[in-house]
């Protein structure tokens, strides 16, 4: 990277970078950390990022998360590479994922979603969409309306021509 | 809609993120989804997968509504019922997804079946002739029956897992996820690859079969490669012959990730004498693998059906040219490369030219058994290592640490490499037995590299041998909770003994009050990474007073590592009073005529110290000043 950033670099020799939320809050994060988003990455290559990336579509407590889920995983993302940095271990790694999706409430894991796939992360995008799926695997879908408050829009006759097209999903 | 003001809905994601999300639904629920809403009609048909679950239960539990059944149907065995009703609910679901017109085709499908025992779930996939009845499937078994339907034709990526609780020989499954090598199958089913879709497949993902078969191509067709896009394989709690993995690997020329993790390869029988049963017979019974394409591997818990494999590490022997037991890989491409198993002999065949600037990461995890013996361990671990002298970082786990400690100059010349590349290091070890071993297995670690810029330890204490056969026993945190108020009580009464040593030794000359000894085996010795590399160091011990081994070597590298800036220190659970007034300056060496602390900062615990070094060599002394300890970050 030719131009120079704004912000000191760090004894870990990655330039720094910062993200603003919509909210405006502030987090600096190395280059190596901020490029698991697709979208940063392409910002980095092209040398706009100078000034702080604005998020206007991501909130502060969410971008929390986010720059723990990339701070965590930005050792796996350079392991065949540079791995100066102490990367945690697979176990570890799955414990916080596990603990990070698990404990969310319904809007705050859709928020996270949008998040990811603004951001362009796909195993954070992939790992929220599977706990979505999670949720929903075991459940009638009479249940899962509810869990995730799904309006019925069918009349009883389009329901009963449904049931009946998918009869062998229903069967068991 | 009454809460559509509000942004917390799964409704407000956009469909592309629905489809993502039924991407991982069950078959079942992704097609139930139908009925939920006009919107989610039927966008399960375009989520480009079909994850077909299944739980197959216990034939007793099923004489269910056997009553109402018609003659002709309770004639049948419930089991095959089950099956039948499976197979069409697959091929509904598999139909569905390929027919949607926004969605070109199926790219995923996983086959997910679990049971109580291996004997339900083979009796369950064994379809043999009855699948037959049914127009839409021609094939023998559920599994190929499923994958061989027209929609799974063009699918990247296939997952198969078979799942029991125990396995076809009783043994149950919390004992079969043990850390170690299987010595029997773990699967419960057999499979052949050879009906696979293979055209655009990239991931290849099987659990729990057994009898993995491919039979071998064609000699006309054999420049026609059968998986030209197969980049990852992950085979888990599967057996197989060596042959045929090695003709599923070369039948993906572009095969860039291969993971082996509880894989036992079954020693070849006769009647498959082909000509591709070149190396892994004989008397010789080793595992040998050539992965040309292959960047990342590893290699988990794999063993083989061959007692001769099992038990050769059993074995005393000083033959060191015995192959017994041992693998051979040929990955001239290899970046990344992962073991864990016991020591045993290792060939890497055709490491990476050093011209190339390759960076490879190795993580190897030796455990031990019953029945390895520790000069068996100790040359073989070491030999291991030394296949990978291109190795950038290295994180090595011992069960033991006196395993890799080579005291007898002659065996250090003769096992001990340099791993000149070699900047990381992380070093976990489960057990200290011993803490003069360990320290000389620090020793010859150190000494294997000379450009060493990181070092993390983590150590844990001696264990007693009951802990180490009933691990779960070994109650994990009551004990914690006893060492910290044991630190705290000693600590109060450190004060007054350690004032009344320094008074007793003044007595004894102008000696320095330096209660940490030192590690013989470390401080007599001179390290190249010592002098000129070693930048950062990290250490994580349980702390058991002033002189136990993990403060000696905070000590040791505190004084002897020229270059170092940073030591970060854990010492155990951080409780009570832990980090808040350790005796850091003390472990350090603080004063001795080397060392000074410079400031103390309590409110993050760190330790700056400066070095004066009166008697070394003058550049050094200029290129460091100081260097702070800081506690280990988790």
């Amino acid at each position: 990277m030719a131009a120079a950033a704004a912000e000191a670099t760090t004894d870990g020799g990655g330039k720094m970078i910062i993200l603003i939320s919509a909210d405006g809050k502030r987090f600096e994060v190395t280059e190596a950390v901020a490029s698991q988003s697709q979208l940063i990455s392409n910002m980095i290559e092209d040398d706009c990022t100078e000034n702080g990336v604005r998020l206007p579509n991501v909130d502060g407590d969410i971008l929390t998360m986010v720059v723990d889920y990339c701070n965590m995983h930005a050792g796996d993302a350079a392991a065949a590479g540079d791995t100066m940095k102490a990367s945690s271990t697979e176990e570890e790694l799955k414990k916080f994922d596990a603990e990070l999706v698990q404990a969310l409430e319904n809007p705050v894991l859709f928020k996270l979603i949008l998040a990811a796939n603004f951001l362009n992360i796909k195993s954070l995008l992939d790992m929220t969409c599977q706990r979505v799926a999670d949720m929903m695997s075991g459940k009638t879908p009479e249940q899962m309306r509810e869990t995730f408050s799904i309006e019925n829009d069918f009349t009883p006759e389009e329901e009963a021509a449904i049931r009946q097209e998918n009869a062998w999903a229903f069967d068991d | 809609m009454a809460a559509g003001a509000e942004d917390d809905r799964l409704s407000d994601l956009p469909d592309d993120l629905l489809r993502r999300i039924l991407h991982f639904v069950p078959f079942r629920e992704a097609a139930s989804t139908s009925l939920l809403s006009r919107r989610w009609g039927s966008l399960w048909r375009s989520s480009g997968a079909v994850n077909l679950v299944e739980h197959v239960e216990d034939e007793e539990d099923f004489d269910f509504d056997d009553e109402e059944d018609d003659d002709e149907v309770t004639a049948e065995e419930p089991s095959a019922r089950r099956r039948d009703a499976f197979l069409r609910a697959a091929g509904a679901a598999l139909t569905a997804a390929d027919g949607d017109i926004s969605c070109d085709h199926v790219t995923r499908l996983s086959v997910d079946v679990d049971g109580p025992d291996g004997y339900c779930i083979t009796n369950f996939l064994d379809c043999d002739e009855s699948a037959a009845a049914y127009d839409i499937f021609t094939g023998m078994d559920v599994l190929h029956t499923v994958v061989s339907h027209p929609a799974a034709r063009l699918v990247e990526e296939l997952c198969l897992r078979v799942a029991s609780e125990s396995d076809s020989y009783g043994v149950h499954r919390r004992r079969r996820d043990k850390e170690e090598e299987p010595s029997t199958d773990l699967g419960v089913y057999g499979l052949s690859l050879a009906s696979l879709p293979f055209e655009k497949l990239r991931v290849l993902d099987i659990a729990g079969c057994n009898n993995l078969s491919l039979p071998p191509p064609p000699a006309a067709a054999a420049a026609a490669a059968a998986f030209p896009r197969l980049q990852t394989l992950r085979l888990r709690r599967c057996a197989a012959k060596v042959t045929h993995l090695q003709r599923l690997i070369d039948a993906a020329p572009g095969l860039a990730t291969a993971h082996l993790e509880s894989v036992v390869f079954n020693t070849d029988d006769n009647n498959d004498n082909q000509s591709y049963n070149h190396r892994d017979t004989g008397a010789c019974s080793s595992i040998s693998l050539r992965c040309p394409a292959a960047t990342s591997l590893a290699l988990e818990w794999c063993s083989s059906t061959d007692y001769k494999f099992y038990y050769a590490h059993s074995r005393y022997s000083d033959d060191d040219d015995s192959c017994g037991g041992s693998i051979a890989i040929d990955a001239p491409k290899l970046r990344s490369f992962r073991y864990k198993g016991l020591p045993r002999p290792f060939h890497l065949k055709s490491p990476a030219p050093e011209t190339t600037t390759t960076t490879t990461a190795v993580s190897l995890h030796f455990n031990s058994d019953y029945y390895l013996k520790e000069d068996t361990a100790r040359v073989h671990s070491w030999r291991f290592i030394g296949n990978f002298t291109n190795a950038k970082t290295l994180k090595l786990k011992v069960d033991n640490l006196d395993h890799l400690a080579v005291a007898d100059k002659a065996s250090r010349s003769k096992l001990l490499c340099v791993l000149p590349n070699l900047v990381s290091v992380e070093l976990e070890a489960a057990q200290l037995m011993n803490t003069k071993k360990s320290a000389v297995a620090i020793a010859n670690l150190l000494r294997c590299c000379p450009v060493l810029s990181e070092f993390t330890m983590k150590l844990n204490s001696a264990t007693t041998c009951t802990d180490r056969y009933w691990p779960n026993h070994r109650g994990r945190f009551q004990p914690d909770f006893y060492d910290s108020v044991d630190h705290f009580m000693r600590r109060k009464s450190n004060t007054t003994t350690a004032i009344s040593s320094i008074d007793s030794r003044k007595g004894d000359g102008d000696r320095h009050v330096d209660e940490v000894p030192d590690i013989p085996a470390l401080s007599r010795r001179s390290f190249t990474c010592l002098q000129r590399s070693l930048k950062k160091v990290s250490l994580k011990f349980k702390w058991s007073g002033d002189d136990c081994f993990g403060v000696q070597l905070v000590k040791f590298f505190a004084q002897n590592a020229m270059v170092l800036e940073e030591m970060r220190i854990d010492s155990g659970d951080r409780k009570l009073c832990d980090h808040m007034n350790l005796n850091v300056e003390r472990w350090v060496g603080a004063d001795s005529t080397k060392i000074s602390l410079k400031r103390k900062n309590f409110a993050n615990s760190t330790w700056e110290f400066s070095r004066t070094c009166p008697d070394s060599t003058p550049e050094l002394e200029t290129s460091t000043t100081s260097f702070i300890v800081l506690p280990l970050e988790r």
